[in-house]
């Protein structure tokens, strides 16, 4: 459905953001998952129209995305990672005002559309209120509610759940689900869980490369049995990391767990059952170790 | 840690591109000051460019601007911790407030001075530059950079750091900052009108921030010498103007600074949180709403209109808004009441002048809003953050771009309307019901705001184009700024300047005139670019927050498409076809010439024909002319008989004829000699005799010429034959024989540039040679008139003379006028729809011509017009004329001008002037007397053509007209028309360009003939009593009248004056009219003692002294010892009226230095003074007078 090819962008202060992206997204949930400064944002701009490429094409349902803006936005939905709002708006007003903007000009059909948004992302009570005052989740939810004006084809969350508490991450990660039946959703995050929990399909950008790709369950299955764990005092970490490839630390009860990806049992180590997030760290690992 | 604080805030603000930016920019300016032509040309040819009175001004003139530099820096300082949301990291470390707060704010302040310390530095490295002209430097004297700078600029600079600091730190927004430099320019703007008021001069020049009008104030009467020479010293108004500020600086940073308070992070505002959800509904009954609605593919127009709404409701529902239109209001109340006429008056609330009002307070404003507005407009969702959502929307970039530019639209137009509300208030409450809507629309929207759109629309190309709108901005101003520049770059032409048109004035009488057409034409001309403008402006719209030009650029053709494409094509098609059609009425049906090239061309006319200045030529004697006005063509025509003689003792071979550039089919002949062919600049022929005119031989000739005004014009609008107010003398018409010295290069620097010796302004008094010709020259004698003048049949055409006969022809008017006594030839035609107000007064006809309307003064005029028959009649010989007219011509010229028997007045010089207020000084009348006078100054005793001419004609019409008036409205009218005098002859010998003369030598130079005419004539009065003076200037009538050959001089009327003076007052007639004498008058000290006879003893112990001044005003003491009265009084003498007596009012003689004088008085007197009613020259009479 949506075909990235060879897709590059260097910025004007020299930041290679992108390099060589392509990727083949199918309808449903798309996770993209990266650290901070891996290029995601970046790609997420671009593939919304907002920035062009020095090289490389999208396509999207037949349309050339970089060429053709204008066609696309019609089918967009839009969820930037930071985002504000024009001061003293009440949401109703504001959201009635995108959806005019997305081209809901049937009155009717935009008063239920503006109306069942605002219910679905919880907001409804709050609707006459301004925006610029919502907190920080509130605020999220209306950005939520904005990306789903006109039923996009094309939808693009960046890090939708920052600022979401458990409830209201539940509840979103449903509408999100219920809603990926039907079109492509870009899913891009650097909470592993978000992706191992939604998408059937996932990809992990580091450096402005696509460093994997691929079925989550298929990419745990491969790592399956390779994983090894030991709890240490954190006195000796340092010297576990020097001698094995340490793809993960974590703290647990006041001591350091940490995962080590070989295709042995290295001494004093216990197997451990592979999860997303020993992909996404072997992945970075191996990219660092490069 | 103050320190600490001061150098952090130094080093932050030194590294930003901001500070070297804003230092760039000044240094510049003022570097430029010093080399741009035109504004060094302001000062005068002798005013040095790096003489305390040039650095002065420019240094004032900056001061204005520094404001932005102060708000940048300061406003920064006070706020950064809060918009870089570093407040909370910040305000939770240990240090004092205090230290914290102060330091970095005298941080900012020594950024600030840094950065304005350009502009002296700028100054100076300009007046090194090699271009600069020796003539225009003096000795480099760092004193005048530094004096100017510490005493004028860095108090200005702390003064506005403090208050913005305060504000910024009290309002917390940015918005408010730049809400409060809009309010000090307004504010300033309306002191500035004040400071045009003589009564609040020395309050506002008190109370200017930026000490501006102070130093305007303090170097007022400056001659060249002083401007040259006088350091600034910290002494009198410009003391206290300072200390003022300091001390309110000082005020409002202690009480309002909150330098000790905590700092603490900015409440939220939750004023409206109050305001709580009422309903808790959750809105679970929508939650199965359909949300799957998709957009609909054509809602382009929807989208539009939704985004105009919204973009509107964000600028007009604003506080922002309704602060504007208070300032508007206030900026309308002071241009309402700023006066306009010469003695203070202003205008009756015609719709001409709300117009003027409106336009006058918008002027800046306009500049401010659309600058400021774009910047909002356009970045509002770039600042908001939600720039992202916005442009990922299916809206096109046109949408946007148009919504928003509507929106900056509606902010001008909004505000149009809100002023012509208030204007209409304003003349309904003055009882002007007959209101003219059409004009309002017609001048405020398609004249002035369509224009300021157009504008707009830059201002947004530059803000597409720009990283942020900061530059934006700045690039605006740079492009409005230019083209202030385009004139001296040769690019004066309205074509080159955007958005411009000719300039367009409304007149009651002739409407729109020639504007409509003009200024239509440029509308399209401008729209067409306008419209190629958008195009690209919002094809190149930014979408998302990193599309950089280069990428936008790219994709242009794209984002354009089509239908864009085919727009920007029949765009440029119409912008070039609407100015090829300019081009062709501006320079190829008229000839357009920039100030250079005109500069250029009289340079070119004086060397080749310069050394002809003296040539004999003949004289026209008898005339006999037929004009046809063709008002709806605005063509005229005209042919004439004539009689000349050689009325010099040589014979003529040839001389030169010339015409104005716009007249056709030129012939002239003359028994004896034929015309030759074009010959030089300003359409030169010479006229070939075969056979010489001798001495005293008379000739008979014929001339005809036709002119017409064709298309119309870029500048120098034509304003002489117009639909309805045509009004034009006999040159315009007819050919002009002799030199034409009139048209010579006045300026200094312009001489020099075309390599013209210096200028000879007049012939010296004592030339004889010149005693046989009036200021016309040799070819203007005294003739024989007659005329005929048709027009079209629903004018009046008016000439000299008295009506023959009238008749109609054709569908056309004629008239003949006749005159049956010879006349100097000074010839006026004016045609229009008159109405008429006549009165037969002693078998003289007295009459009014006047637009139908303009009835508010017509009957001050006739009033005047009688009352100068009487007493000019009575004192100087009988008016020698049957009749005596005025006629009103339109405001497109603002002047009145005395022909034989008629007084051609503008519109505005008083059929419009609002005299309701008994206060007012009565100008209408005071003209009219003036002008009547020159029915006898001028006309009937024509002086010779040298030095001292116009004292002849324009200082006996001042003396005239005073007394005239004075018998009318009394002494204290008069005094307050004589204050007014005494100040404008001090500021115009300031102004002077080449070399101040005495009065009996004047060369054509108005503040010496008119103004120290004025003062020296009722001192003259004061000195022989106006019987003595009348019965002089009788004789002097009596012996001159209409004599010629020789006329006379300014030596012959002293003498007339002189006649029965005895030794003292001979040397006082000296001192007023043959030397520039300025007295000072002061009394330092008084006291009154009471007598034991219920009477009181003043002491007054006065000081006195006599400076005489030589042309260039360096001044010399000298002895005095003259009369001067000594007046004690009850009420200050200001406001005695013709009847309040003073208890003692006696002339004393008083030597130089200090003296003191006794007088005994029956009554407990107030007030003393020396001189009280200000009959000597004094620069500061305000110590003349003091209060016991």
């Amino acid at each position: 459905m949506l075909q990235i090819n060879q897709l590059s962008k260097t910025y004007d202060n020299g930041v290679h953001a992108l390099k060589d992206v392509t990727l083949s997204v199918p309808k449903g949930l798309y996770g993209l998952l990266g650290p901070n400064g891996a290029g995601k944002s970046s790609l997420m701009r671009t593939l919304s129209t907002l920035q062009s490429a020095d090289t490389g094409s999208i396509l999207f349902d037949g349309i050339d995305v970089l060429n053709n803006p204008i066609e696309l936005r019609r089918r967009l939905g839009y969820l930037p990672q930071n985002f504000g709002v024009y001061p003293r708006v009440p949401a109703d007003e504001l959201l009635n005002h995108l959806a005019i903007l997305k081209g809901l000009v049937n009155k009717h059909e935009r008063k239920e559309a503006v109306e069942g948004l605002l219910a679905q992302t919880n907001l409804y009570q709050h609707r006459k209120n301004a925006v610029s005052g919502y907190s920080g989740g509130m605020r999220q939810r209306f950005g939520i509610a904005q990306a789903l004006l006109g039923d996009p084809d094309l939808l693009i969350v960046d890090e939708p759940t920052g600022g979401l508490d458990p409830e209201e991450r539940n509840r979103f990660h449903n509408l999100l689900v219920s809603l990926g039946q039907n079109k492509v959703i870009i899913l891009s995050t650097h909470i592993v869980e978000d992706v191992s929990e939604l998408c059937p399909n996932m990809a992990v950008l580091g450096g402005g490369e696509i460093l994997l790709e691929g079925d989550p369950l298929k990419l745990i299955e491969q790592l399956n049995g390779r994983i090894w764990r030991k709890t240490l005092p954190l006195s000796e970490v340092a010297a576990v990391e020097s001698e094995f490839a340490v793809i993960s630390k974590r703290l647990l009860a006041g001591h350091t767990v940490v995962h080590v990806l070989a295709d042995s049992p290295p001494e004093g180590f216990e197997s451990a059952p592979a999860n997303l997030e020993d992909v996404y760290f072997s992945t970075l690992h191996a990219q660092r170790s490069n | 840690m103050l320190a600490k604080m001061f150098m952090f805030e130094w080093r932050y603000f030194t590294r930003q591109p901001s500070f070297y930016v804003s230092m760039a920019i000044f240094f510049f300016i003022a570097l430029t000051a010093t080399g741009f032509k035109k504004f060094v040309g302001n000062f005068g040819g002798n005013v040095f460019i790096n003489g305390p009175f040039f650095i002065g001004q420019v240094m004032g003139m900056l001061g204005l601007f520094s404001m932005f530099v102060v708000v940048n820096f300061i406003a920064n300082t006070a706020l950064r911790d809060h918009q870089s949301d570093m407040a909370e990291i910040l305000y939770c470390k240990p240090f004092k407030s205090f230290d914290y707060q102060l330091g970095r704010f005298l941080g900012s302040f020594a950024v600030v001075v840094m950065v304005f310390s350009a502009v002296p530095l700028g100054l100076l490295v300009g007046s090194l530059l090699p271009w600069v002209a020796n003539t225009r430097l003096g000795p480099v004297d760092l004193s005048f950079y530094l004096t100017t700078f510490f005493y004028l600029s860095v108090p200005t600079l702390l003064v506005f750091c403090c208050v913005f600091y305060v504000i910024a730190m009290r309002l917390r927004t940015m918005m408010s900052v730049y809400l409060s430099v809009i309010a000090v320019f307004v504010l300033y703007g309306i002191s500035n009108s004040l400071f045009l008021m003589p009564e609040f001069k020395a309050f506002a020049s008190l109370l200017d921030p930026f000490g501006q009008r102070t130093f305007a104030e303090v170097s007022r009467y400056w001659t060249v010498f002083d401007k040259n020479n006088q350091s600034l010293t910290l002494t009198c108004t410009l003391l206290y103007n300072r200390l003022f500020w300091l001390a309110v600086a000082a005020l409002v940073l202690v009480f309002f600074g909150r330098f000790s308070a905590s700092l603490t992070l900015f409440k939220p505002s939750t004023k409206k949180s109050a305001k709580k959800q009422v309903q808790q509904e959750t809105g679970a009954e929508f939650i199965q709403n359909a949300v799957h609605y998709k957009g609909y593919l054509n809602a382009g127009w929807q989208q539009f209109v939704a985004r105009t709404v919204f973009e509107i409701k964000q600028v007009i529902f604003t506080p922002a808004f309704i602060v504007l239109c208070s300032f508007m209001f206030l900026m309308m109340m002071a241009v309402l009441f700023q006066p306009k006429g010469m003695f203070g008056s202003t205008n009756l609330p015609y719709t001409q002048i709300m117009v003027q009002v409106i336009k006058g307070s918008m002027a800046i404003l306009s500049t401010i809003i659309i600058t400021y507005y774009s910047a909002e407009v356009v970045w509002r969702e770039r600042i908001s953050g939600m720039g992202d959502i916005i442009d990922s929307t299916p809206v096109s970039n046109l949408s946007f771009w148009l919504s928003k530019l509507l929106a900056v639209w509606a902010v001008v137009i909004a505000l149009l309307l809100v002023a012509m509300g208030l204007t209409i208030a304003y003349q309904l409450g003055n009882g002007f019901n007959d209101l003219d809507i059409k004009q309002y629309l017609v001048s405020l929207f398609y004249f002035y705001a369509l224009p300021w759109m157009m504008t707009a629309v830059v201002a947004f190309l530059f803000q597409v184009i720009s990283p942020n709108k900061y530059v934006g901005m700045v690039l605006f101003v740079l492009f409005i700024v230019s083209g202030f520049a385009m004139e001296s770059l040769g690019l004066g032409h309205n074509m080159f300047r955007f958005s411009k048109s000719p300039v367009f004035i409304y007149t009651d009488l002739d409407g729109y005139g020639f504007s409509m057409l003009s200024h239509s034409w440029y509308m399209v001309y401008w729209g067409a670019l306008s419209v190629a403008f958008s195009i690209v402006g919002f094809g190149l719209w930014q979408r998302g927050p990193g599309q950089s030009l280069r990428l936008r650029l790219k994709q242009l053709p794209y984002q354009i498409g089509g239908k864009g494409k085919v727009s920007m094509a029949l765009a440029m098609v119409i912008f070039v076809a609407s100015g090829s059609h300019i081009f062709y009425n501006t320079r190829v049906l008229n000839s357009y010439a920039s100030n250079q090239q005109a500069d250029e061309s009289k340079a070119n006319y004086e060397k080749r024909y310069g050394q002809h200045y003296a040539d004999p030529i003949p004289a026209i004697i008898k005339l006999n002319a037929a004009v046809d006005i063709y008002p709806k063509q605005r063509k005229i025509t005209g042919k004439a008989d004539f009689e000349v003689v050689n009325r010099s003792s040589k014979p003529i071979k040839r001389f030169l004829v010339s015409t104005s550039d716009k007249s056709s089919g030129l012939r002239v002949e003359i028994a004896g000699g034929r015309l030759g062919v074009l010959d030089g600049p300003l359409n030169t022929h010479w006229f070939e005799f075969d056979q010489p005119m001798q001495p005293g031989e008379k000739r008979q000739g014929h001339y005809q010429v036709s002119r017409q005004e064709q298309g119309f014009v870029d500048k120098n609008a034509l304003v002489k034959v117009v639909e309805n107010g045509t009004f034009f003398e006999q040159t315009d018409l007819f050919p002009f024989f002799g030199y034409f010295s009139f048209g010579q290069l006045q300026d200094i620097a312009k001489r020099e540039k075309y390599g013209l010796g210096a200028i000879k302004r007049a012939n010296k008094l004592e030339d004889t040679a010149f005693h046989t010709q009036n200021q016309k020259g040799f070819g203007a004698a005294l003739m024989d008139f007659e005329t005929t003048v048709s027009t079209s049949a629903d004018q009046i055409a008016i000439a000299p003379g008295y009506l023959i006969k009238e008749w109609s022809e054709g569908g056309r008017r004629y008239f003949h006028y006749k005159m049956d006594a010879p006349i100097p030839m000074a010839v006026a035609y004016l045609s229009a729809r008159y109405q008429q107000l006549t009165e037969n007064y002693k078998n003289i006809d007295v009459s009014v011509y006047y637009h139908p309307g303009h009835t508010a003064n017509i009957e001050r005029m006739q009033q005047g017009l009688k009352d100068a028959i009487d007493y000019f009649g009575d004192n100087f010989g009988a008016y020698p004329y049957r009749q005596a007219r005025i006629i009103e011509f339109p405001g497109y010229r603002v002047f009145a001008q005395s022909f034989p028997n008629t007084i051609a007045f503008s519109e505005r010089i008083g059929f419009i002037t609002d005299l309701r207020n008994e206060d007012e000084i009565d100008q209408i009348y005071y003209v009219t007397a003036h002008e009547m006078a020159h029915q006898w100054w001028g006309h009937m005793v024509d002086p010779a053509n040298v030095q001292g001419a116009t004292m002849v004609s324009e200082t006996l019409a001042q003396y005239s007209a005073l007394m005239l008036f004075k018998r009318k409205f009394g002494d204290k009218k008069l005094r307050r028309i004589l204050k007014i005098e005494l100040d404008k002859y001090l500021r115009g010998r300031s102004g002077e360009l080449v070399e101040e003369l005495p009065l009996m030598r004047v060369e054509n130079q108005q503040y010496i003939h008119y103004r120290k005419g004025a003062v020296a004539m009722m001192a003259l009065v004061d000195l022989l009593g106006e019987q003595r003076i009348n019965q002089a200037l009788r004789d002097f009538v009596a012996k001159f009248k209409f004599k010629e050959t020789p006329y006379p001089t300014s030596m012959d009327l002293l003498a007339f004056l002189g006649q029965d003076a005895n030794e003292a007052e001979l040397v006082v007639i000296n001192r007023l009219f043959g030397e520039i004498n300025l007295y000072d008058f002061k009394v330092e000290t008084a006291k009154v003692e009471a007598l034991a006879d219920d009477r009181f003893e003043v002491t007054l112990n006065i000081f006195a002294r006599r400076l005489m001044a030589d042309g260039q005003g360096i001044e010399t003491e000298v002895d005095l010892s003259q009369m001067v009265d000594i007046g004690v009084f009850v009420t200050d003498p200001d406001d005695i009226a013709t009847d309040g007596a003073p208890l003692y009012l006696q002339k004393h003689l008083i030597t130089s230095g200090k003296s003191s004088i006794e007088v005994i008085v029956d009554k407990r007197p107030e007030f003393v003074g020396i001189d009280p009613f200000v009959k000597f020259i004094d620069r500061d009479v305000e110590d003349n007078v003091v209060k016991l």
